[in-house]
């Protein structure tokens, strides 16, 4: 039995996203290989906060990172990145440009994206690109 | 770092290095709860499996934590291998809080 569940008593969510002016230039990209999970920080480094999921797609693999007390999110979270989420959101993988790599090399970093978009320049680009797919994807 | 048991019998463990090398720098909202965790292991609201990796388990169990997450889901993900015909060995992969059970998971328990 597939479930999805909201229980009562639990805590629902506005998330206020901050302006894109606002985060550019603190933002922080980490891609983990073992649990294949990209974390964006909005503000230059992780803040405690919850993960609330995401309307992508038909499972849950992508989290907004929110203050609980302000529902401000700091941060994103996608889980299955390589093995899901890049398949469906290539604008995704502009964020391994400027993702710190935890378990794998940026060798294989460029290996991957030609693999998985093979039509796509690896020229580095302007975070802010990456901002404004997520900005499309959360209006 | 963490040995139980869920409650399936199933021995679970939560390793110092992925600890501290993932979940207290990318989740820093569990620091210092790691008692979160083993209860939401022992004692958990509901077991399910992941949808893209059968061989992972998600443990959920509500008012986990302390304010301000206390009104949200605990999320543990536990990757298993097979240790034997009958038992099964985990391994914590990452945990966090969250505000709903996921969507399109299937429930394995109760």
């Amino acid at each position: 039995m597939a479930v999805t569940k909201q229980e009562p008593g639990i805590q629902t969510f506005s998330l206020r996203w901050p302006a894109t002016v606002e985060v550019r230039r603190q933002l922080k990209f980490v891609y983990d290989r073992p649990t294949d999970t990209l974390f964006v920080d909005f503000y230059g480094r992780s803040l405690p906060a919850a993960s609330i999921a995401l309307a992508w797609g038909d499972h849950d693999y992508a989290f907004a990172r929110v203050d609980p007390e302000t529902h401000r999110v700091v941060g994103l979270q996608v889980e299955e990145f390589l093995m899901h989420a890049v398949s469906h959101n290539p604008w995704l993988l502009d964020a391994l440009e400027y993702a710190e790599l935890r378990g794998i090399t940026p060798r294989e970093i460029g290996e991957l994206r030609r693999r998985l978009a093979p039509t796509t320049s690896e020229a580095k680009g302007d975070a802010g690109r990456f901002l404004d797919h997520l900005a499309r994807m959360t209006a | 770092m963490l040995q139980c048991f869920d409650p399936t019998g199933r021995e679970i463990v939560a390793r110092l290095g992925q600890w501290v090398a993932h979940i207290e720098d990318r989740h820093p909202e569990l620091d210092e709860h790691f008692g979160s965790v083993e209860l939401t292991l022992t004692d958990p609201y509901r077991i399910t499996e992941d949808t893209k990796h059968p061989d992972r388990l998600n443990y959920d169990r509500a008012a986990a934590l302390p304010p301000p997450f206390r009104r949200l889901y605990l999320k543990v993900c536990v990757g298993f291998r097979s240790s034997g015909r009958t038992s099964h060995f985990g391994e914590v992969i990452t945990a966090y809080p969250t505000g709903r059970i996921g969507r399109g998971e299937v429930q394995r328990w109760p």
